[in-house]
């Protein structure tokens, strides 16, 4: 494989991380189950659909040479097993575990690298402006993650709803701190 | 093989026991020797002959990963449905002739 630096490498992003093991993506689903849209773009759907397509949980990713770990790790759709951002190994494979060199920054987007990725951590190279999905998966009791985050007592003893679709227009630039309620006070 | 020392040979695989979850690709690494001929294949079997393939479970050599005569850097996928009670070998052919095969993957 050539690790040639080429012009596109300075829309790169570079996504670290372990594919889930529990979920399959079935992109055949679509065509039979869906209502046939408008748009004929369909990139959203191709990305799912693509083979290979599956969730991994990212945890770090590199863009324009600088190295970032995400606030906490959150699920995107990749393709493929992605490479091993290590690569390539010792001859001897009993010391790979040793030999946590950088590997070539065409599999980090990095000129250095401090520290060493974990041992199973694979890298999926995408480009800027390439379609795709992010799942920020919260866990907790419906108390917390569906009530408070949704509803909350109002002065006379009910229930009122909280902004609706208008609150969560935000997109992902606000969220990226993970989840926040969009009743402030409320998540106590 | 007759008799006859493989041209190819798989000692090991890189974990003791691979695992691959359905749907998914797990990448590991076949050590022995010989492997810096070009046609190798790699597949799933049931037994040390190579007899008995295993069509469900695929094991393609790693184009992104650097591989050397001592170690086969490959990828399994497990499709949907691929018997997750055995623990299968993991053989190569060289120009379409059996070599070698290491027990060691499991699906899940």
């Amino acid at each position: 494989m050539g690790d040639n630096e080429t012009l596109l490498g300075v829309s790169a992003v570079y996504l670290f991380g372990r594919s889930l093991n529990d979920v399959i993506l079935r992109g055949s689903v679509y065509e039979p189950l869906g209502i046939p849209k408008a748009g004929t773009n369909n990139f959203l759907r191709s990305q799912l659909a693509a083979e290979g397509a599956k969730l991994a949980r990212i945890y770090a990713f590199s863009f324009e040479g600088a190295f970032i770990e995400l606030g906490r790790p959150a699920i995107f759709v990749v393709h493929g097993a992605g490479s091993d951002p290590d690569d390539p190994p010792p001859s001897d494979l009993g010391y790979e575990r040793l030999s946590r060199s950088p590997g070539s920054s065409a599999r980090t987007g990095l000129g250095s690298q401090i520290g060493a990725l974990a041992k199973d951590m694979r890298v999926w190279i995408y480009d800027k402006s390439d379609l795709s999905m992010r799942l920020d998966a919260e866990t907790g009791t419906f108390e917390q993650i569906l009530l408070t985050a949704e509803a909350s007592t109002d002065l006379r003893g009910g229930m009122s709803r909280s902004g609706g679709a208008l609150s969560r227009s935000g997109g992902v630039m606000s969220r990226s701190g993970g989840f926040i309620p969009r009743r402030s006070g409320d998540n106590d | 093989m007759c008799g006859d020392k493989p041209e190819v040979e798989i000692e090991s695989l890189s974990e003791p026991l691979v695992v691959v979850s359905w749907g998914d690709d797990k990448p590991f690494k076949l050590i022995g020797r010989g492997f810096s001929k070009k046609t190798i294949d790699a597949f799933v079997c049931t037994n040390k002959h190579g007899n008995d393939v295993v069509p469900k479970i695929k094991v393609t050599i790693d184009p992104n990963a650097t591989s050397t005569d001592g170690f086969l850097s490959v990828i399994a996928h497990a499709e949907p449905g691929a018997d997750t009670e055995k623990v299968f070998w993991v053989a190569v052919k060289l120009n379409g002739m059996f070599q070698d095969a290491q027990e060691g993957l499991k699906v899940i």
